[in-house]
This record gives C-alpha cells, structure tokens and sequence, in this order.
C-alpha cells in the first residue's frame, strides 16, 4: 500500500472514529454529519486511488536508487496564459453583480462563458 | 508587466500571493495603529464607534484571511515543487487563478470602504445576526461576504495543487519520506483546506441568501438559528488557524536543522504529529461556543486539550534539532528562536480558554485577544519573517542585511510582547473586546498605553523591515547556490534565483537530504527509504 493510500486510510478511519465518539458524548445531528462527512470525502478520494492505482507509477516511489535517472534534461511546461486572470476578472464581476448590480451580473456572465470556452480551446 | 499577469510559473506566482500578502499586511497593520491610538488613552474619541468597528473588522479579516494564510500559500507555490523537485505545480493554469481569485476577493473586501455605509463592520467572524440585513444594511457588508467567498475558494483550488504536486511529481529518488517536513506540513494543511472551507463557502453563501433572497437560515423569527452560524463558521475557523500555523511549522523546521547545523530530529514525528494536529483540529470548533450553552463543553475541552499532545511533538523535536547543535544566530534562526517563545505563550495560554471554567470568565475579553495575536502574531508573523529573512536570497539572489535584521528583531519582540502581554492582565480584569473606548478603571489607562507603546515598536520593526528590503535587494552580489552553508532540501542545490523549470540538473537523491550530500560528499549517506 503506498503512502498516499496509508494516509487516506488513516483520515476515514478517524473521521468516523470522531464522528462516532462525537454522537456517542453529544447526540448532536449537525455535528455528527458534518464530521462524518469529511471522513466519507476521504472515502471517495481512496477510493479513486484504489481504482487507479495500476496506471500510476510514480518515479517517486522507486525504491532501489535510480541514480542513473537524475542529471536527466527536465520536460517542457506551459509557462502561460491569458484566461486564469481572466477567468478571475469574469468570475468575480460575475458575483459582485449577481448580488448588487444584475446588469454587471448579466454582462459578466456572458464574458464568463467567452472565458470558458478560451480556457477549453486552449486546453485542447 | 504582462508576463506576470498571464504567467503560470509557480515561483512567480508564489512571489505574487507573497507580495499581495505583504501589502494586506502593511494595511492592515495600519489599521491596528488605528486601533491602538484609539484605545491608548481613557475616553478618547479620535475616531467614533461605527469607524472603530470598520477598522477591527478589517484589521482582522485582512491579517487573517489575506496575509498570514496566503502568505503560507505563496511560500509553498514557491517552495513545494523545488521541495520534491518537479518543475511547476501539477495544474500551473488552477494555480494562477486562484492568486487572481484571491486578489480580486482581497480587494473586493476592502472596496466596502468606498461604499456609502463604510466597510462591513461586524467583526472577523461576521456573526449573524451582527451581519444580518436588518444590523448591517450597507453593502460593505456584502462586499465582505463575496470577497471571502473568492478567496475561501481561491483557497480550495490552491489546496487542490499542495496536495496533487507532492503525491504525483516527485523527481526520481524523492520518496515520500524523503520529502522536506516543510512539504508534509504543506500536505497536512492542504488536508485541512479540503475539509474546512467549503464550510466557510457555504456560510457566506446562506448569509447572502439571507440578506437578499429572504432566507432565514439564521434568523430566529423564521424558523432560523444563529447558533448555526457559529457552528458552520468555527468548522471552518477553528481549522483556519491551523492552516496559518503548519506552514510556519514547516518553515520553523527547515529554518532550525540549518542553523543547528544538525540533521532534523525527529522527523518521524515532526510528519505525523502534523497529522495529528490536523485530525483534531477538525474535532475542536466548538470550543469557541462554550459560552453559547448549546454545545458540548466536556467533549470540545478534552479535544482541544489534546491537540497540545502533537503540538508539544513538534516544540519537542525543534528543541532537540537544537540540542547540542552548532547553532548560529541569523536573524532568521532568531525570528525563529522569537516564535518559539511567543507561540510557548500563546498555547499555554490556549490551554487556560480551552477549559470552559476559564472560558466562561475570559471570553470576549482581552486575555483572548492577546491569546491569539501571541499564536497568529507571535507565531505564525514571527516565522514569517524567518521565512523572509531565510528564503530572500534564494528567491532575489541577495542576502537581507543581517544588522538591519537583528535591530528589526529586537524592535519586534520587544514591541509585540509590550503589546500583548499587558492585554492578558487588562483581560482578568475584565476589560472586553470590540469596545472603542473605555472607562479609567484603575490600571486600564496604563495598561492600554504600555500595548500602544508596543504597537508603536512593531510599527517601527516593519518599517526598518521595508528598508531593509529596499536596500538589499539593491546590493550587487553574486550568492552561491547554498549560501548558508549546509542546507538540506533541494532549493540549495540549484541557483539563487532558480531556472525557469527549477534545476538545470537534479542532483541524485539519495537520501532526505539530497542538497547537503551534493555538497559535502565526503559525510554523504545512503538513507534506506
Ligand atoms: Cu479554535
């Protein structure tokens, strides 16, 4: 079991386990959901990792000394882009406008669906 | 200009969040001047009531949610992926708009002071129903809310990128357990970030509701419940004050095994006690409702006085780095060796409110606010300025002048200590946060001068910090990789600054300390795991 496994493990375990002892001394609802939800979150995260487990081998992981592997040239990543500021800009005009001025609101939903689809062309 | 606004370079994304931090910091520590001036003499009435509640409201909600947090947020952009040795975070794009997400929120928050009614003036946590239509009609109040939202979410979507770049994109040789204590704590909180702001998210949205859509989630005449409020704020807030404190956990480790000139004792349990600090931090919020009667205070009390347990781990193992080790004191390692002492305070005295007996008489009172400006200030300020003083030369290629450094350090420790610590006498006698003036009991008048005294230092501190950092980023020199001597994790074993992509070449890693065994081959060992 790898390590992020052992780790997502460990949080489900003691979400419910103070979930229970919480419902156990407090008999509180609201209280008892909030805590087991986090452990039930985790659930789900472990069990994504579970399923993909076979296609992930991480070089992390290697256990003899792969020394042979360092000094390696390191790849190439995408060093910018125009949408993330203003998926931003979109977005929070978008909330200011809802809440106090709809034609704000209005305008900057339909930048927000430009940005969207910028960001999607882009990441195709 | 253009490149920094498009750019998805997680190192410059880092020196954004850490800039925008530093700015939020200056004002919002203005705005503690303000506060202190106010409050420096008996019936003083230099800024009236409606001001003095806009001015604490900021000053809290800027130190908390747009300086310490972020500014942990921006030293892990930079540091995580040099710290495993990958060349960006895992989603560079995620990364970039969760800065600007964050900004704009940081500056939505502060547009409510250009509003008609001022800025949102119910405090920090916003209480409904202080922060309900009928108390808080202005939008200033609904420019906090949606400018929270932004950076609450800003927060879940950087979290994302703590948690993915560590586990996914680790180079060849960086196991796990061989990552720096500074990455783990980073993990940890990212954890926490997960669990506890959508919390906050959800809060703000129904407070919205509330205001303008008639709901009444926390109105008692509809049905509501303002305990709820509380309830769903602390999930949130309780967490939030260790997601400003791990990463300065993190920075005090890595700071401490360098000028000790000894490996990290401990690591071990410097990695699970991080664990253990964020599991049960998820379990402790109601200890700030003991006073409200409906929760549970006997369950609440002993969580938050286990918590101590892994946090005693930690002091444990910093002092047992430090233990016989060759220490030298940079002005670093003495903004460290400062935190220590101040969070010492602050969680001594977390024990004293984590006991309802004691609560119940110091709630709402001085003696709390000097708590926890002793664990966010005293703690989580003093390592950042460790983190700054540390970490400069490798993010701008030049060293802070140390003399300089030393005086700011001794102006802030005197100055936060002659602030805070007179706030825990003024508390037991009862005098109560939130009030913009008060009467000349005896000892108030004094007290209060000595802490504005103290605020008057800090100011000083910071300035001479400004200076500091004017000056030396002007100097021409050409700093080797390491230039503390020793360093252990990776940023030490490329250039100050860093390549595009973080390392020309990746030394071999071999063990958990992959930039000392490039140094001094001769003491290089081989670490099984
Ligand atoms: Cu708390």
């Amino acid at each position: 079991m790898t390590i992020a496994l052992r780790m997502s493990v460990s949080i489900v375990a003691f979400g419910l386990a103070v979930a229970g002892l919480y419902w156990f001394f407090a008999r509180d609802l609201t209280g008892t959901v909030l805590l087991g939800v986090f452990g039930l979150g985790f659930l789900c995260v472990f069990a994504y990792l579970v399923a993909s487990r076979k296609k992930t081998r991480l070089d992390g992981d290697e256990q003899r000394l792969p020394s042979e592997l360092a000094g390696e040239r390191i790849g190439v990543f995408s060093i910018e882009s125009p949408w993330p500021v203003l998926l931003a800009l979109a977005s929070a005009s978008f909330l200011i406008g809802v809440v106090l001025h709809p034609m704000l609101g209005a305008f900057a939903f339909v930048a927000l669906l430009a940005v969207l689809w910028g960001l999607a062309r882009e990441s195709r | 200009m253009i490149e920094w606004l498009v750019s998805t370079n997680h190192k410059r994304i880092g020196i954004l969040y850490m800039v925008t931090s530093l700015s939020f910091f200056a004002l919002a520590g203005f705005l503690a001047d303000v506060i202190r001036l106010q409050l420096s003499r008996p019936q003083l009435n230099l800024i009236g009531p409606h001001s003095f509640n806009q001015a604490f409201t900021l000053h809290g909600t800027a130190m908390i949610f747009l300086f310490i947090a972020p500014f942990g947020f921006g030293l892990a952009n930079y540091l995580i992926p040099i710290h495993v040795g990958a060349p960006d975070m895992a989603f560079p794009r995620l990364n970039a708009f969760s800065y600007w997400l964050f900004l704009l929120g940081g500056l939505t928050v502060f547009s409510g002071a250009l509003t008609a009614g001022g800025a949102a003036s119910a405090g920090w946590t916003a209480y409904a129903p202080l922060s309900d239509v009928q108390v808080a009609a202005g939008s200033g109040q609904d420019l906090w809310i949606i400018g929270l939202a932004m950076t609450s979410i800003s927060g879940i979507l950087t979290a994302i990128n703590f948690l993915v770049t560590p586990i996914v994109y680790r180079a060849p040789g960086m196991s796990m357990w061989r990552m720096p204590v500074f990455v783990w704590d980073m993990i940890a909180t990212a954890i926490m970030v997960l669990m506890a702001f959508p919390s906050l998210t959800v809060v703000l949205f129904m407070l919205l509701l509330d205001r303008h859509a008639g709901a009444k989630f926390f109105v008692i005449q509809g049905g509501g419940d303002p305990i709820l409020y509380q309830h769903l704020f602390w999930f949130f807030g309780h967490p939030e004050v260790y997601v400003m404190i791990l990463p300065m956990f993190g920075v005090v480790t890595e700071v401490v095994g360098v000028f000790s000139r000894k490996p990290v004792f401990g690591y071990t349990g410097l990695v699970l006690s991080a664990f253990g600090i964020a599991g049960l931090s998820m379990g402790v919020w109601a200890h700030h409702m003991f006073t409200t009667g409906a929760v549970d205070d006997p369950f609440f009390s002993a969580m938050s006085f286990a918590i101590a347990v892994p946090t005693g781990i930690k002091f444990f193992n910093w002092i047992g780095t430090m233990w016989r080790g060759a220490i030298s004191y940079e002005t670093a390692m003495l903004f460290v060796i400062g935190f220590m002492l101040n969070f010492l305070i602050g969680g001594i005295t977390g024990i004293y409110v984590a006991s309802p007996p004691i609560d119940f008489h110091a709630e709402d009172s001085y003696f709390l606010i000097s708590h926890f400006h002793y664990t966010l200030g005293g703690g989580s300020m003093f390592a950042i300025f460790a983190a700054l003083y540390f970490w400069f030369p490798k993010i701008w290629g030049r060293k802070l002048d140390e003399r300089m450094g030393r005086a700011h350090f001794v102006l802030m420790f005197l100055g936060f200590n002659l602030t805070f610590f007179p706030m825990l006498f003024l508390g037991f006698m009862g005098m109560p946060r939130r009030i913009y003036t008060y009467p000349a009991l005896p000892g108030w008048g004094e007290l209060n001068l000595l802490s504005s005294c103290g605020a008057l230092l800090i100011t000083l501190g910071t300035a001479l910090f400004v200076w500091n950092l004017i000056v030396s980023s002007r100097k021409r020199e050409a700093l080797p990789d390491d230039p503390w001597g020793g360093g252990y994790t990776l940023e030490w074993a490329t250039s100050s600054p860093p390549p595009e992509f973080n390392f020309d070449f990746l030394p071999p890693i071999r063990s958990k300390r992959p930039a000392f065994d490039l140094h001094y081959p001769q003491y290089a060992k081989d670490s099984p795991e």
